[in-house]
């Protein structure tokens, strides 16, 4: 192996651990598309019944 | 005191309010109805001797306010920064101009102007005089408290009604307590999900009511100075404050599905929407 093959293989493996310390292989999952909820807060079931309702007014 | 479930229901601040509470009486509810009565006197635009209509005729000149007033222009101006701008109370002229120049319910006469307008920086037409107790207001600039109102005033009357109750102003609903059932109230959102809340407010925007015209409705985007074209209909969010979830609520609405729900998700705001019909026109809800 030259040492410019080394060099370059060194370098990706280098940028390689980099990446995962920095957590960017985690940052390729999925994002949520809703925040958690409050603790004060759970959802209901669809047919539970409200004691008000917030809408557009 | 008795655990009895008091309610309340009226027309007020242009829509619909709803008082519940455990373990308080009716006395105290009727309390909370005058207290409401009394803020919209003072924060309606659509008559001339209340003090929002005095101090958007006062044409630059620095005019002595109330605490209450001093207290939601604060607000205003919150709103405003905490929205980058989307929120701003400065949209009085067009929303005029677009033809909501009367309370809706004694019907609007004509479909308003489709021209863009440029809408003043809130910040940029309002000085407020800590030592004065006055405001200044730049002329030509007119103020709507309108939602702020909604959302500001339930967060502060809500201390009326106890510790287990609901203040629900216009749709902006606070919520403090266990309710009814033990595991806090019961409230609905726009998609028809709901969510049981303790502590906390769930505030709903949209552009399916106070609609006019052709495409015309409250809405006004500060950008363009005219109602503002987006693909959602109605966006609920649940917040910790209500005044916090009529600002976010109508900034989703204001940037449309793809900006609005990444801004709501960027504060950690659970949400629920209802999408328009077609592609941004906010006419219709799609069915629900």
């Amino acid at each position: 192996m030259s040492s410019i093959a080394t060099l370059r293989w060194a370098s990706t493996l280098g940028t390689l651990l980099l990446a995962l310390l920095a957590g960017g292989v985690v940052a390729t999952s999925p994002k949520p598309s809703q925040a958690p909820l409050h603790p004060s807060v759970t959802l209901l079931p669809n047919d539970a019944t409200v004691q008000s309702k917030s809408y557009v007014s | 005191m008795s655990r009895d479930l008091a309610s309340r229901h009226f027309s007020a601040l242009g829509s619909t309010c709803e008082l519940l509470a455990l373990g308080v009486g009716q006395a105290a509810l009727e309390r909370c109805e005058q207290r409401v009565r009394a803020e919209e006197a003072r924060f309606t635009r659509f008559v001339k001797e209340s003090e929002l209509a005095r101090l958007n005729a006062g044409d630059g000149r620095y005019v002595p306010v109330s605490p209450e007033m001093f207290a939601m222009l604060e607000a205003a101006l919150w709103a405003y920064e905490e929205s980058e701008g989307l929120v701003n109370a400065a949209i009085l002229p067009a929303l005029r101009a677009a033809g909501y120049d009367r309370p809706f319910g004694q019907g609007l006469s004509h479909p308003g102007s489709s021209e863009p307008m440029q809408v003043p920086g809130l910040p940029q037409v309002l000085i407020l005089d800590a030592t004065t107790r006055s405001v200044a207001l730049a002329p030509g600039a007119a103020l709507d408290l309108g939602g702020i109102a909604k959302g500001a005033l339930a967060d502060l009357l809500i201390d009326e009604l106890g510790n287990d109750a609901v203040c629900n102003l216009g749709g902006d609903v606070r919520v403090r307590g266990d309710g009814p059932e033990g595991d806090g109230w019961h409230i609905g959102l726009c998609d028809r999900s709901a969510v049981a809340v303790r502590d906390g407010a769930v505030c709903t925007s949209g552009t399916t009511r106070r609609r006019w015209g052709q495409s015309m409705h409250h809405l006004i985007d500060p950008k363009t100075g005219m109602p503002v074209r987006t693909d959602l209909a109605e966006v609920s969010v649940i917040t910790d404050f209500a005044l916090r979830g009529e600002v976010y609520a109508k900034c989703a609405m204001l940037l449309g599905a793809s900006a609005g729900l990444a801004f709501l998700e960027s504060r950690g705001v659970r949400h629920a929407v209802v999408p328009a019909v077609g592609k941004g026109d906010g006419a219709l809800p799609a069915a629900a």
